[in-house]
């Protein structure tokens, strides 16, 4: 912990500069978002047209990404199933972070009963593969996009409760929050307005790396046949439909879905912690 | 109204393995409304944990303490007398940067302070903030500024005018100015000062410097090991100090015929006496 009296020197503080890798990766980023937004004006196909004259061709002029084994082209494919790959991830993140962030702080900050459940519940967890969790639900509530969804917010959720509990904790011995006590400031007002406030450029770094995370495990899920069902081409259904193609010896199927799976797990990552570092930045 | 504090003591049970620490042990003290006690003793000693105490930050295991006629030993319950017990007594932390919220302007951080203190509008909100500001010195400027933004001096201010905006009796200041430079000391000493003359504010000082809580405060205690080994006026612990600790501490302010070796001296003499 900081306890310096002195204002470092101008010159002497980071210049959190943003960076040409991280420009890339968010223009990048700001293609795909926009393409996902704007696939019907922008696909030159419908995703599910399908044309047995042009099966498994590589890319060219017609087809600028190529076409899978009904002859669909993977360009337009790749532009609508952006939507359900990238929503999907936003989504569980969202449900996930609202419960685990509420359970993360009452946690560290009541402690007692609820910090012990908290630590069993995530014992539990972590000890269980996650993937087999979320498989397990998804025998429970049945398959489809949107409880995949349901069961990976689950499984995030003590992964985000933990963090936050970590956070919270070590922002709770911070001399500023026995000041708000004195105040007379309610303890769950100190926790609410100012605590998780507080935390949330590390939170918001966190959640990025998540994202990038997520995105692979519904990816993966849909692959295996549990999430994102046909005509939906979202990108790890379409790696699985592909599958066929790469046996005959065509990658284009495989690559492309796969190459925008990677890549924007990647720009996520280097965006995210570019932004982090810049919040943090302007607190410290 | 005074603040009456009777055999405070605190005992913090460490790590297995580790010995439980005495951080206090039976401290006594009465200051009157207006007055000031300094608290002195090396690193260790608990000063910080009898004046969290008193704050109400800490419980203590034994003792009482009344502040304006209410027995604050037990922690508050309810808004009420959360917001009746910052009124009596407040603190200003030995981290400057620490103690203020990073997400905060000053402007902002003294508003909420006001109106958590109970200002009856925004407008009475803002204009108690600038109140505080003036009475602590702080230039209009800083009013924008966020605490990464400020000099440590003026952190400190800023720290002092938030724990004024509730009209406390009792004012207690933990290393208040001890990662200050000299000159910076003095304004803020000064400040205290004026807050005394003016406001009426009793003061709790904490310091490991006696040099320092000589410049404020009337009486003086020190502390050894939470045991409380001195207790007389400011004046008699500098001049005709009684215990071989104080002895020490007293050798060891800076100034006129200041000796370090003579400091070690009294050190090696005060600790054979504790021997025995
Ligand atoms: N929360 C705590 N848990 C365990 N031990 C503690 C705790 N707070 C303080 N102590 C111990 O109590 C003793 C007194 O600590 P305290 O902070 O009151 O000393 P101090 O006189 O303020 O010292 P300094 O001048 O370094 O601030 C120390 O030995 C410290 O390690
Ligand atoms: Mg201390």
């Amino acid at each position: 912990m900081s306890t310096l009296t002195v204002t470092p020197l101008p010159a002497l503080q980071p210049r959190s500069r943003f960076g040409v890798i991280a420009w890339v990766c968010s223009v990048f980023l700001v293609v795909i978002v926009v393409g996902a937004l704007l696939a019907p004006m922008l696909a030159p196909y419908a995703p599910d047209e399908i044309d047995f004259d042009n099966i498994w061709s590589s890319p060219n002029a017609a087809h600028w990404l190529g076409t899978d084994q009904l002859g669909r082209d993977l360009l337009s494919r790749a532009l609508f199933g952006a939507r359900d790959s990238l929503l999907g991830p936003v989504l569980l993140l969202l449900l996930a972070t609202v419960a685990g962030l509420a359970i993360g702080t009452l946690a560290a900050w009541k402690g007692g009963w609820v910090d012990t459940l908290l630590a069993r519940i995530t014992d539990v967890m972590f000890a269980f593969p996650g993937i087999l969790f979320v498989v397990l639900v998804i025998a429970v509530l049945g398959q489809g996009a949107a409880t995949t969804i349901v069961a990976l917010a689950l499984a995030y959720t003590p992964v985000i409760a933990k963090y936050t509990r970590s956070l919270v904790l070590a922002e709770m011995v911070r001399p500023y929050v026995d000041a708000y006590r004195l105040q007379g400031v309610s303890p769950t007002s100190i926790a609410v307005r100012f605590v998780v406030p507080n935390i949330a450029p590390s939170m918001v770094g966190y959640l990025v790396v998540l994202f990038g995370d997520a995105l692979m495990s519904l990816a993966t899920l849909s692959y295996l046949g549990f999430g994102s069902q046909p005509p939906s081409s979202e990108w790890g259904l379409m790696v699985q439909e592909g599958q066929s193609a790469v046996i005959q010896g065509y990658f284009w199927p495989v690559f492309v879905p796969g190459a925008l799976i990677a890549l924007v797990v990647v720009a996520v990552n280097v965006v995210g912690v570019k932004i982090s570092d810049r919040m943090n930045a302007r607190m410290r | 109204m005074s603040t009456e504090v009777v055999g405070l003591t605190k005992t913090f049970t460490a790590q297995r393995g580790a010995a439980p620490v005495r951080a206090a042990q039976g401290v006594s003290f009465t200051i009157p409304r207006g007055g000031s006690l300094g608290l002195v003793g090396e690193s260790g000693s608990g000063k910080s944990t009898v004046a969290r105490m008193i704050a109400g930050l800490e419980r203590p295991d034994a003792g009482s303490i009344m502040v304006d006629g209410e027995d604050r030993t037990r922690p508050a319950r309810g808004g009420l007398a959360r917001r009746r017990r910052a009124s009596q007594v407040q603190m200003v932390f030995q981290d400057p940067y620490g103690s203020l919220d990073r997400r905060l302007t000053v402007d902002q951080a003294l508003r909420h302070a006001a109106t958590v203190a109970g200002a009856a509008s925004t407008q009475a909100a803002s204009s108690r903030a600038r109140e505080l500001m003036d009475a602590v010195r702080l230039p209009a400027d800083t009013a924008s500024k966020h605490p990464r933004e400020l000099s440590g001096g003026q952190r400190q201010r800023v720290a002092i005018a938030r724990a004024l905006a509730s009209r406390p009796s009792l004012l207690i200041l933990d290393e208040a100015v001890s990662a200050l430079d000299v000159s910076v000391q003095a304004q803020v000493l000064d400040v205290l000062h004026e807050l005394r003359a003016e406001a009426g504010v009793s003061l709790l000082f904490v310091s490991h410097d006696l040099g320092v809580v000589s410049r404020i405060t009337e009486e003086t205690l020190v502390l050894y090991r939470g045991a409380q080994v001195e207790h007389a006026s400011t004046e008699s612990v500098l001049h005709d100090p009684q215990h071989p600790y104080t002895r020490m501490l007293v050798a060891a302010v800076p100034g006129e015929g200041w000796d370090p070796d003579a400091v070690v001296e009294l050190r090696r003499e005060f600790e054979r006496s504790a021997l025995s």
